[in-house]
């Protein structure tokens, strides 16, 4: 490892793996939970558990993808969670209790989440707020009407069309994947490959740039944010649909565990890259964490604590890498 | 007289991760001595200096103070032992007065039983800022005050810390030439005091004009100490790039052609006033005067980041509304703005995508805007080949590159765009001697190509070199214009003074 050792024999040093483990923290954590998890516990590497835990990973990836895009272009947004619930409050009520038909009710979904995300989007536009601060405000309000609107009781007697979105199957995978599969796709291509992804990101990456290029970054936002509502209100419907009633509580912890899927996953807090296919894994590394720790019996408090824990040490790995892959980047620029 | 030596680098090294950043490096810095330290960017001047300062280990070599050898483990030693540094950045609390703030980890000069008394700090505060021709009121915040009085309050610190030697990383680079004078006489007063001055600069003629000696670093390595007496600027600019630059400012002549750009009257409340001025095809107009005299700001506005008053814009004869940067950018307009980091480079994109992004469009299909990477990659190629981007790779990251490579990606963005009128703000300040007059160069070829270009910038001997036409701005007002032939440094620096 001498600067005097010729550059052909360099090519896979050990700062190659060391640059590729920090890069992909999220995938290497997974694979050594699974690892430790398959020998733990007998019934972790079934069919059946595994199934589960990417369907209940699921709603958090869509959810978690949507708010890649958010991240990446330099906004935040921390009522996504309770926008959700609300949301699946909205869609149950309708289906259930007014007898909409499914297809009007997951519509009237989609607009009610757009609406509550491009209001986040006006305020902070508008006033020059900090989306942190503006969006736990607004998330309160959220949460607030789902409680005012749901009477605080669950709504159960969700339709058939709802119940097959989060309960469903076909050709003997659930619904869900094909939705998630559907917004991966979307989000990949639409971040690595057009024109509105590069700009995206260029906003994340330095919003007065961005300005100066000419990009219109007002509208940009407001695309996002329909974006963000999309996914908000598929997450809806499937965990609606899956528990076949509006959970009031459905949202609480969503907003934090997205964020720390997302930032486990590579897409760094202040924006300008995204990870699609890492947030992904963080999501799945998350649920993994709360599958394991149910598979042996530990306290459901415990969860939030190992939750906790590893959104700490992914954020000390967040931090810390981008400075090691400084340094390997400052050599090779002496180089 | 021989004087004594303060400070004696001797053959310090310094690798990173197995690459050499400093060689053997030297630095003999005598009492009373204001010593200039030159380099291109990458040079290792800030490594080194970082060294004596404690901020970074050595790997070898020693660091003798008035005889002794000394090993900083952090800058409080540093300082401790009487060294202080004083940043391109400043380094004050924003929201502390400069009383607080120069008085900073030596409160207890004033304090009994743990309480300060704020008015005694307060008072040798004012003592020690009106010895240096700073007059402020001990309650002003940092954040109220200017560039150059930060500057200041920050030399004060230093003195207040009784510094036997101060290191002052590019000092001047967002300093008005007055500001400058000013400081230089502290610098001179100081040195007279006995305390020896550290100047790194990119400016040749200040370097010759305020320092004793200077050493030119080189690729990490110590080329030479010179007598400032004894040496000239093309001696130094020689040892600094290491090869022969055909002189400074190589302008070319272009035919100069109808007007581009016309503005009447555009005013913004408070920040300039009735400013007109056009500028044709083929032409440099320059902008001279302080800084803070609106010239930035009048850019900004034509380009639509900020909102303009009153005033009218007229392109090629035709009158335009400009409301947002979109709009300059279709009208044919291209900015290269003054702060390269906040407002040019997008730090965490390839060098590619940064000089793409404003023409990404042309690269795209029609209906849905996918981007056709292989075009992109084409015309990045063709860009960074003519713009002589020094870069490993286009998807290296563009924070990777030297200053003057990033700003030469962020012209070359702009020239993508075959825009009519080019404004460039301060294009090469901060950076490295060869880039610098790269820049120069490029310029000629794009008036050459018919293109209009408008450069604004505080360094005289660039406006005069390079531009057709000067404008000369004070306080919010364009209060001289004249021809290249007419202009004196003397003549545009009445007009800018006042």
């Amino acid at each position: 490892m001498e600067g005097s050792s010729p550059k052909a024999e360099r090519k896979f040093s050990s700062q190659d793996v060391v640059k590729f483990l920090i890069q992909n923290k999220a995938a290497v954590l997974l694979l050594i939970l699974c690892v430790v998890l398959s020998f733990v516990s007998p019934y972790f590497l079934t069919a059946k558990n595994l199934i589960n835990v990417v369907r209940q990973a699921s709603v958090l990836a869509i959810m978690g993808i949507g708010f890649t895009l958010l991240l990446s272009s330099g906004s935040m947004d921390l009522s996504v969670g309770d926008l959700m619930a609300m949301t699946g409050v909205v869609i149950a009520i309708l289906d259930a209790k007014i007898g909409v038909h499914p297809v009007l009710c997951m519509l009237a979904g989609v607009l009610v989440s757009v609406t509550g995300l491009c209001l986040n989007t006006f305020l902070v536009q508008t006033f020059k707020l900090p989306g942190f601060i503006l969006t736990l405000a607004t998330g309160m309000v959220y949460q607030g009407i789902l409680w005012l609107i749901s009477g605080g009781q669950s709504i159960s007697g969700i339709s058939d069309t709802l119940k097959f979105i989060g309960q469903g199957e076909i050709f003997r995978i659930p619904v869900q994947i094909y939705l998630l599969a559907v917004i991966l796709i979307f989000m990949t291509v639409l971040l690595r490959r057009t024109e509105f992804g590069r700009h995206s990101l260029a906003m994340g990456g330095n919003l007065d740039s961005a300005r100066v290029c000419g990009i219109n970054i007002t509208r940009n936002k407001y695309i996002i944010a329909v974006i963000m509502g999309a996914c908000t209100a598929v997450a809806a419907m499937v965990t609606t649909g899956r528990a076949a009633s509006a959970q009031l509580t459905a949202g609480s912890g969503t907003a934090m565990d997205t964020i720390a899927a997302v930032v486990i996953g590579g897409t760094p807090m202040e924006g300008g890259i995204a990870n699609v296919p890492g947030t992904l894994v963080g999501c799945l590394l998350i649920q993994v964490i709360s599958n394991g720790l149910n598979l042996l019996d530990v306290n459901s408090n415990w969860h939030k604590v190992a939750k906790g824990v590893i959104i700490v040490v992914a954020i000390i790995l967040d931090v810390q890498g981008t400075k090691i892959l400084n340094r390997f980047r400052m050599k090779s620029k002496a180089e | 007289m021989e004087r004594e030596t303060l400070l004696h680098v001797k053959n310090v090294s310094k690798s990173f991760l197995g690459v050499k950043a400093l060689d053997k490096v030297s630095l003999e810095v005598k009492k009373g001595e204001v010593h200039g330290v030159i380099g291109e960017n990458g040079a290792g001047k800030s490594t080194l200096m970082n060294i004596i300062f404690g901020s970074l280990p050595r790997d070898e070599g020693e660091i003798l103070l008035q005889g002794r050898p000394v090993s900083f483990a952090n800058p409080a030693d540093a300082i401790a032992a009487g060294i202080s540094m004083i940043h391109q950045e400043t380094r004050l609390v924003q929201q502390f007065t400069a009383s607080e703030n120069i008085w900073l980890g030596a409160e207890k000069l004033f304090s009994s039983h743990g309480f300060t008394d704020n008015k005694k700090r307060d008072a040798a505060s004012r003592e020690l800022l009106s010895s240096l021709g700073l007059e402020l009121p001990s309650d002003k915040r940092v954040c109220d005050v200017s560039a150059a009085q930060m500057q200041l309050i920050e030399v004060a610190r230093a003195v207040a810390t009784k510094a036997k030697l101060i290191i002052m990383d590019e000092p001047t680079s967002s300093l008005s030439e007055r500001e400058v004078a000013a400081l230089f006489k502290i610098i001179r007063s100081l040195a007279d005091q006995g305390v020896s001055i550290v100047f790194i600069s990119h400016k040749i003629d200040e370097i010759i004009q305020i320092c004793d000696r200077v050493s030119i670093y080189r690729d990490g390595k110590y080329i030479r100490t010179s007598d400032i007496a004894e040496t000239s600027a093309e001696e130094i600019i020689r040892a600094v790039v290491g090869r022969e630059l055909s002189g400074i400012f190589p302008k070319v002549e272009a035919e100069i052609g109808e007007p581009v750009l016309e503005v009447r009257g555009l005013t913004r409340q408070g920040v300039f006033e009735d400013v007109s001025f056009s500028v044709r095809k083929g032409e440099i107009l320059g902008f001279s005067g302080l800084a803070g005299a609106g010239r930035s700001e009048v850019m900004q506005a034509i380009f639509g980041i900020d909102p303009l008053d009153r005033g009218e814009i007229y392109v090629e004869g035709r009158k335009v509304a400009i409301k947002h940067p979109s709009d300059a950018v279709r009208l044919g307009f291209g900015m290269v703005t003054e702060d390269r980091l906040r407002k040019g480079i997008i730090a965490k994109f390839s060098v590619a995508s940064n000089i793409s992004i404003v023409r990404l469009r042309d690269f795209c299909t029609r209906a849905v805007h996918f981007i056709r990477r292989r075009q992109e990659n084409a015309k990045v190629d063709e860009t960074i080949r003519m713009m002589q981007i020094k870069a490993s790779s286009p998807e290296q990251r563009i924070d990777s590159l030297s200053g003057g490579n990033q700003q030469k990606a962020i012209i070359g963005r702009w020239i993508m765009t075959n825009p009519k009128i080019l404004i460039l703000d301060e294009p090469t300040r901060g950076i490295d001697v060869g880039s610098k007059s790269e820049i120069h160069r490029l310029m000629g070829e794009f008036v050459k190509q018919g293109m209009a270009v408008i450069l604004i910038s505080s360094e005289l001997p660039e406006v005069l070199g390079m531009a057709d036409r000067i404008v000369v701005m004070r306080e919010g007002r364009a209060v001289f214009e004249c021809d290249r032939k007419d202009a004196t440094q003397e003549l545009i620096g009445k007009y800018a003074l006042g």
